[in-house]
């Protein structure tokens, strides 16, 4: 019959199919193994092996069974292979391309935008979070930090130095236009903007310099992009401009600093030269082509030092300490400008800058970078997303500095006339050429051991710290109540136990009952 | 070992099934030369197996061990007599037992921390790691102790079939519960053929699919809002209904999609599984719900606990008990945690209700005869049902109470909401928004339609050939995926 036929014929091919589809199947299963065992055993170059410089890794050890326990093992092997298997490397450019090129999806904390540009999200960087309003800081967080501020600005005075701190901006703050509609359209108040609202009014707001405005101008008003299109720090332009701000904060303390150009377009500088560079983006890993355009300058030194002086001039110009992140490397080139040698960014009238890259200013680390020579400026750096994690540096005495400095100041006579419940008494005490009782008079050449400054009246002690050997050391005791001293003689007085210094001024401050 | 790796992909699974194809091949020069023609293969299968289970476990695969070979003593002891005493003697022995082995890993430290709760009592809490799979094996061995007891089942004629049986690395640590009945003659014979090896391959490439491109690509908003919630702050309504809708279709795909790679990875061997989802999300009923979702853990417990408690035959009320025990106990069965126990009570007294509310119906339509449901009557079944499993879910997902109180009041938008859950919406990307629609599209039994729909008027050699194409597509889709999971760059974070 015609129609069974048909029927037949239709079931004969089905069953083709199936058998063509059953072997490409196990073609296809049997395919990687194979091709991993000849690559092994012959070398066959049938597939791209790992890419170690785009991974930014090395490949996964064997494991080593010995040291694991059974339950391991599996787990371990799997690591190893997964660095192996055949055509991984291709594998992974497809799901890299279409995830995040076609899907328009993270891949690897990675967010993609509009036009090739690459966000973060997540993890320590998690700036496209902070751009949504993720982070919502607590009053006393926010307290905290500008208590901080303000600590570090009172212990710099205390010294005789100017303290700056540069809060950099992050690209997703910066170069909006470039992130995807989808999320710029929910865009919610960062951590930048939290602090910067909560330092309103504070005595430290002309020390806080937040770096937003200017990069954000210079995006709106010339249309120049600032940031890396596949990277996360700022370009040449942006740098430029950052260096411009520094100076110009500088110089509202220092007015003699001259930066080395004031209003010049980047891409106008003479001694720039194009070059590769910012691709740090882990989603275009062996796609040579997905850079940034670097302007390179002649630079003099290492571009990442991690103790260094970069420059020291002799001359009587400022002396700079500064502590930074990979966002300041400018800090640390110098350019070769009509003036001459011109030591980028710190123009004529700095002569001597110690940058230290990725340390943050804790006091136990500017007690002893400030051993020998105070600096005229203490400059820290850190990008606007580290305001969202733990404060590194908040300590007793920058919380006493900082009371001390919201105090009002009184002499001798009016803090020992203060009667309990008409306030609390904080001190500075400021001493010249701190010695130790072994002879150390830095903390340069070994550990000497604290020495405790001792602040008291008569045979009551108000509070005690550790000072160290150095030129010039501060001290801050307090908020003390009155109730500790009123009965007590004598004058307030500070002194050294273990140590001695060559003299001592007292400063006194009196803050309202909490 | 996990089946979306590309360990098992490509070297497990290609080492499992060569042996098993060889080994198939040689069957009938086994049986020429006396011996049973697929016990070689039965034994590889083994074999794959506790490899498969000692690479995710270590040595904890003497305990496997112990259960399949105490369950088949047991079993084999229990048929040495044939007094009804006996044999109820050494189920008796058998179910303790098994009972008392999942306990002690499961439950142990659940309920010393459980009776600690009571003031002034103070018992160790035992620190004990629990064995993967053991309640799908654990399930699946009492299964057979109680089938060769009623009956059922004759007993495996050896051991190495009924540690096959016990141990298949296909459904070993993520079901179905397979029933001894279902494979006991395949595992005497079975055929391999190019349409069992392409139908399984199809199976398991969807399978594959559904896991890797559905349900591990909602995963991310689904854990990202749960893990707010953990800290305890609520969530924006959208977000949190979002995050609910994920979690709904990765659950579903998840489990499913290991269910489908599991009877896809059967097949190829020869052996033929039972489904274990059917379109559980299209039901108008939360009793039609449970005959589409997990059923061989839910038919499992009917034939094993609910029909022995007295299943419906003893009146309203305790049909009422019973279903609510039975899934108290099916919510337990799934993880040693209160909010488990509340899931599977939340089921079991909606259960119980529709049971009631069905014979009240009954009677009332006395006389009448039997009518569809109205196409209204069934929106609203399926809404109701839907309302159900998705608050269901919500307990099943939080770690505690106070976890769950928040989630739905989030969904409710009641909640206090914390803005840091604000950056969520950086998972809700186009990749997570694809795969939602997806779900939400293949939940529903349009596959099948659209093929029975075809079936009647396309040429099924081109029928066969789309279905192949689209399960190569996705295949090729979800290895790429999987291949991708092995992408970890280190990221430059400090510079």
């Amino acid at each position: 019959m015609p129609g069974e036929n048909r029927v037949c014929d239709r079931r004969r091919a089905a069953r083709c199919v199936n058998a063509a589809f059953a072997a490409l199947c196990v073609f296809i299963v049997f395919a990687p193994p194979a091709a991993f065992v000849s690559h092994k055993l012959t070398g066959w170059p049938g597939y791209r092996k790992f890419d170690k410089r785009a991974e930014r890794r090395h490949m996964n050890m064997p494991p080593d069974f010995g040291s694991l326990p059974a339950k391991k093992w599996g787990a371990a092997v799997e690591s190893w292979y997964n660095d192996r298997f055949a055509w991984r490397t291709e594998a992974v450019s497809f799901y890299r391309w279409f995830l995040f090129d076609i899907m328009k999806t993270h891949v690897a904390r990675e967010v993609p935008g509009l036009d090739g540009w690459v966000f973060r999200h997540g993890g320590d960087w998690a700036e496209l979070d902070d751009y949504l309003g993720g982070f919502e800081l607590t009053a006393q967080e926010k307290d905290n930090w500008v208590t901080l501020f303000e600590g570090r600005r009172q212990w710099a005075e205390a010294h005789g130095a100017v303290y700056l701190q540069l809060i950099t901006s992050v690209k997703a703050q910066i170069q909006t236009e470039q992130i995807l509609p989808t999320i710029r359209k929910r865009r919610g108040v960062g951590v930048g903007s939290q602090i910067r609202t909560a330092l309103e009014g504070s005595p430290a707001e002309r020390n806080v310099v937040f770096l937003h405005d200017a990069l954000r101008r210079e995006v709106e008003e010339n249309g120049r992009d600032v940031f890396f299109r596949v990277d996360h720090h700022p370009n040449a332009i942006g740098e430029f401009i950052l260096y411009n701000e520094l100076n110009e904060r500088i110089r509202e303390f220092f007015p003699e600093v001259k930066p080395i150009r004031m209003n010049g377009p980047a891409d106008e500088f003479p001694f720039c030269t194009e070059d590769q560079g910012g691709r740090l983006a882990v989603v275009y890993p062996g796609e040579e082509n997905v850079y940034d355009r670097i302007l390179k300058a002649s630079k003099a030194g290492d571009r990442y030092p991690y103790v260094s002086v970069v420059t020291d001039r002799p001359g009587e110009g400022l002396y700079v300490l500064m502590m930074h992140d990979s966002f300041m490397r400018f800090t640390l080139d110098s350019w070769e400008g009509e003036e001459g040698n011109v030591h980028f960014p710190f123009g004529a009238g700095v002569d001597r800058v110690a940058a230290f890259i990725f340390a943050r200013a804790t006091t136990g680390f500017m007690d002893f970078v400030m051993s020998d020579r105070i600096p005229d400026i203490i400059i820290e750096q850190f990008p606007e997303c580290r305001l969202n994690m733990n404060i590194i540096g908040f300590d007793g005495v920058m919380r006493s500095a900082a009371m001390f400095g919201r105090g009002i100041r009184t002499d001798a006579a009016g803090a020992a006339a203060l009667a309990p419940g008409g306030g609390r008494l904080c001190v500075r005490a400021v001493f010249d050429g701190v010695v130790s009782d072994s002879g150390e008079t830095s903390m340069a050449e070994k550990d000497p051991g604290p020495i405790a400054a001792v602040f008291r009246r008569g045979a009551a002690e108000l509070g005690r710290m550790n000072v160290y050997p150095g030129v010039k050391r501060a001290a801050f005791f307090g908020p003390v109540d009155p109730a500790a001293f009123v009965s007590a003689e004598g004058e307030f007085e500070v002194a050294l136990v273990g140590g001695s210094c060559s003299g001592v001024q007292l400063s006194f401050s009196v803050v309202p009952e909490p | 070992m996990v089946f979306s790796t590309p360990f098992f992909l490509t070297v497990f699974l290609p080492a499992a099934l060569a042996g098993v194809w060889i080994l198939g091949i040689l069957a009938p020069r086994f049986g020429a030369a006396g011996l049973r023609p697929w016990l070689p293969a039965n034994a590889f299968i083994l074999l794959c197996s506790l490899w498969f289970y000692f690479w995710g476990e270590g040595w904890g695969v003497l305990w496997l061990l112990l259960s399949v070979t105490g369950n088949a003593a047991v079993s084999h002891v229990m048929m040495l007599r044939p007094g009804r005493a006996w044999r109820k003697g050494w189920l008796s022995a058998a179910v303790a037992g098994n009972l008392a082995f999942l306990g002690w890993f499961k439950y142990a430290a659940f309920t010393a921390g459980c009776v600690n709760m009571i003031p002034g009592v103070s018992v160790p809490v035992p620190e004990v790691a629990l064995p993967l799979g053991i309640s799908f094996y654990t399930f699946q061995a009492m299964s057979y102790v109680v089938d060769v007891y009623r009956g059922e089942v004759p007993p495996a004629r050896n051991f190495i079939d009924f540690a096959c049986y016990v141990t298949m690395f296909p459904q070993l640590v993520a079901g179905p519960i397979v029933r001894y009945a279902d494979v006991a003659s395949m595992l005497e014979r079975r055929h391999v053929g190019a349409a069992g090896v392409a139908s399984g391959f199809r199976r398991f490439l969807y399978g594959l699919a559904k896991k890797v491109l559905i349900a591990n690509t909602v995963a991310s908003m689904a854990d990202g809002v749960w893990e707010v919630i953990g800290q305890g702050h609520g969530v924006y309504q959208d977000l949190a209904a979002l995050g609910l809708l994920c979690y709904t279709l990765q659950i579903y795909y998840d489990f499913s999609g290991y269910s489908d790679m599991a009877i896809g990875l059967g097949r190829m061997m020869g052996f033929e599984f039972r489904e274990n989802f059917l379109h559980p999300y299209c039901s108008s009923s939360v009793r039609e719900f449970w005959r589409r979702w997990h059923i061989s853990l839910s038919t499992w417990f009917r034939d094993y606990l609910y029909i022995p408690l007295g299943g419906s035959r003893k009146g309203t009320v305790r049909t009422a008990l019973n279903c609510v025990t039975v899934f108290a106990l099916c919510g337990l069965w799934h993880g040693a945690s209160v909010m488990f126990v509340v899931w599977g009570l939340w089921h079991g007294l909606f259960l119980a209700a529709e049971r009631f509310a069905a014979r009240l119906k009954r009677g009332a339509d006395a006389g009448r005869g039997r009518r569809a449901a109205s196409l209204p009557a069934r929106i609203a079944g399926h809404v109701y049902t839907a309302a159900v499993f998705s608050v269901g879910w919500v307990l099943f997902r939080s770690e505690t109470m106070s976890g769950a109180m928040l989630m739905l009041k989030s969904i409710a938008g009641t909640a206090e909401v914390s803005r840091e859950s604000r950056a969520l919406w950086l998972d809700c990307t186009p990749a997570v928004i694809a795969a939602m629609c997806a779900g939400v599209f293949f939940a529903y039994p349009v596959v099948p339609l659209v093929r029975r729909f075809l079936l009647r008027r396309v040429n099924s050699a081109a029928l066969v050939f789309c279905d192949n194409a689209a399960a190569l597509f996705l295949g090729f889709m979800a290895a790429v995926f999987t291949a991708g999971g092995a992408y970890n760059p280190f990221l430059y974070f400090r510079f």
